[in-house]
């Protein structure tokens, strides 16, 4: 096995814009399988996918937001959500499905900056 | 150094399928290896052997072909985000009755070829749009 | 044990996911040559609580982690784990609790 490398992803898609969100999560999930090191940021409506209480099955779709609260049990190490985001949603104190670190736009750069790999979508 | 690309753009929405096209082919030019081209989200939409552009429109799929031959890169695609926009290989189509739509070289494969291809490349740069 | 097996994919997973029951699942663990006995059970049971909550179907590292967590380290480790699953645990528990293939591998 090689060295692991630090993949961070950042999606910025809203949950259920087409299929982006969920697959950009699959690749995810796959990476921490193979034991990489992973991080997960969410930026602009990407953020919408913290919320409570979604069920994509009135869509007949996938439910992103549930997906992620796999990823702690995916050993995923650093879950990231834009400060900023939340801020122009009016979201920057609503409960979310899984504790999140919130980053501004400025530590962003440093973050990506700090990884061997970054995926975006 | 040793590159992989990550394609999300179909080929008829936004630049980046064309983008990925001249980038690689630069790569190629400087003396870098071009491992794989890894085709995800919409951009598994390149691999349609079904797909005719308009003649006064660059033709991407011959590109992707010319490109494969000349740095024999792998054009890899996400099975389960081809089988889900319809590109399918024959043993895909075979299997689910439908019909086969991929185009040559492209292939069919399963997400734990994009880490690997992440894993063995000094730069791994993604097209989205 | 005559219960009809309801329509399965290629690989062996229930094509209609609403289609499992108790029966159903010790039908499809027949097939894997497995007899469900209660440390079984309590496995399906939580991988199949873990797809509810969270929409996946764990790949075998999550899958030791959710199991040590909640059944302890003498059940929750990859050597018991194949044994009480044998070939690849994580894809056979999927195939018996009803769940989709864990998209890890092609």
């Amino acid at each position: 096995m090689m060295n692991p490398k630090s993949i961070l992803l950042l999606i910025r898609t809203s949950p259920y814009q087409g299929a982006a969100f969920g697959e950009a999560l699959d690749a995810l999930l796959v990476a921490a399988a193979f034991e990489q090191r992973c991080s997960l940021m969410l930026i602009d409506d990407a953020v919408y996918a913290l919320l409570p209480d979604q069920d994509g099955v009135i869509l007949g779709v996938r439910t992103p937001g549930k997906m992620l609260i796999a990823l702690p049990d995916y050993e995923v190490e650093n879950l990231y959500v834009c400060a900023q985001s939340l801020a122009q949603r009016h979201l920057s104190d609503t409960t979310t499905v899984v504790s999140v670190q919130h980053i501004s736009p400025h530590d962003q750069a440093e973050l990506i900056a700090r990884h061997d790999v970054v995926w975006s979508c | 150094m040793i590159f992989t690309l990550i394609v999300h753009s179909a080929p008829d929405t936004g630049g980046g399928s064309q983008t990925a096209l001249h980038f690689a082919r630069t790569l190629h030019r400087l003396g870098h290896t071009l491992k794989q081209v890894f085709f995800y989200h919409e951009g598994v939409r390149n691999a349609l052997g079904s797909q005719v552009s308009p003649q006064d429109e660059s033709d991407l799929l011959s590109q992707w072909q010319a490109l494969a031959q000349s740095t024999q890169a792998q054009l890899a695609v996400c099975i389960a985000a081809a089988t889900r926009r319809g590109v399918l290989n024959a043993d895909e189509a075979d299997r689910l009755q439908r019909i086969s739509t991929l185009a040559e070289p492209f292939e069919l494969v399963g997400l734990g070829q994009l880490i690997e291809a992440t894993m063995t490349a000094d730069r791994c740069i993604t097209f989205v749009n | 044990m005559n219960t009809t097996l309801p329509p399965v994919d290629r690989d062996g997973h229930l094509r209609e996911l609403t289609d499992w029951s108790i029966e159903v699942a010790a039908r499809l663990a027949n097939e894997a040559g497995i007899t469900l006995r209660a440390e079984h059970w309590a496995i399906i049971k939580l991988v199949r609580d873990f797809h509810a909550r969270t929409e996946v179907a764990p790949a075998m590292r999550p899958l030791v982690k959710i199991v040590k967590e909640k059944l302890g380290a003498e059940v929750g480790n990859s050597l018991k784990l194949h044994e009480l699953f044998p070939g690849s645990p994580a894809r056979t528990i999927a195939r018996i609790a009803g769940l989709p293939r864990p998209k890890n591998c092609l």
